[in-house]
């Protein structure tokens, strides 16, 4: 691709009419905007939260498959 | 809190792909502005890594079952042992510490990169002091 003879064919964008604007109530706005989209999206559709997968929950739901996995574990029996 | 989390982090990805595209589409890293491209790619990749992470310390049964996919991919390229996916701390740590200090770090660099290389003009635009030679691609209507 050959833009132009010149090293770069894209002009200064300090070339341009400028007019002004506050960056500073530009991004409050955009992050006020934000804020409330997202309290907005997380009170309409929340989330899954899915409670971890734990060492004391699954001895608590199946004891003796716990110690009877514990024990194959200690005895190397398991894996092999 | 955990909706919060969730949603803020949706809205974030889907801004930046949105950046992503308007970028792409302006073909935006035109006029030495390689380097603001590829740092602006390079937060966007920081990102899938800090979303990773953060969904493996959820600890739950998918987010087991993912740790234990990508221990053998990481493996397969030889990482494994300095980003190990099965272990919990370092899991968050990577999340909470390394990749958001990274990711700020990046970001700060991409928008002053962005403040002193300029925002880059439109495709075909020429340089208001040139107006009347040639351009290398002329717009049909000549603004005043």
């Amino acid at each position: 691709m050959s833009r132009g003879h010149r090293k770069s064919g894209v002009p200064d964008p300090a070339a341009f009419p400028t007019r002004p604007y506050d960056l500073v109530k530009e991004f409050t706005i955009a992050l006020v905007a934000v804020a409330l989209l997202t309290v907005a999206l997380a009170s309409v559709f929340s989330s899954p939260d899915v409670k971890p997968v734990t060492l004391a929950s699954w001895s608590r739901a199946d004891g003796a498959d716990f110690t009877a996995t514990a024990v194959a574990e200690l005895v190397v029996t398991s894996g092999e | 809190v955990n909706s919060l989390h969730l949603w803020s982090v949706e809205l974030l990805m889907f801004f930046m792909v949105i950046h992503l595209w308007g970028k792409f589409f302006m073909a935006a890293w035109r006029g030495r502005r390689a380097l603001t491209w590829v740092t602006g790619a390079v937060c966007f990749f920081t990102s899938i890594g800090t979303a990773f992470t953060g969904y493996l310390v959820q600890q739950n049964f998918d987010s087991q079952w993912i740790a234990g996919q990508a221990k053998d991919g990481l493996n397969s390229v030889g990482i494994g042992a300095f980003f190990n996916v099965l272990d919990f701390g370092q899991m968050l740590m990577w999340h909470i510490v390394l990749l958001p200090f990274v990711l700020g770090l990046l970001t700060a660099w991409h928008v002053l990169l962005v403040r002193w290389r300029g925002i880059v003009p439109p495709i075909g635009a020429t340089d208001p002091a040139d107006h009347g030679r040639a351009s290398p691609a002329p717009s049909p209507e000549e603004t005043p």
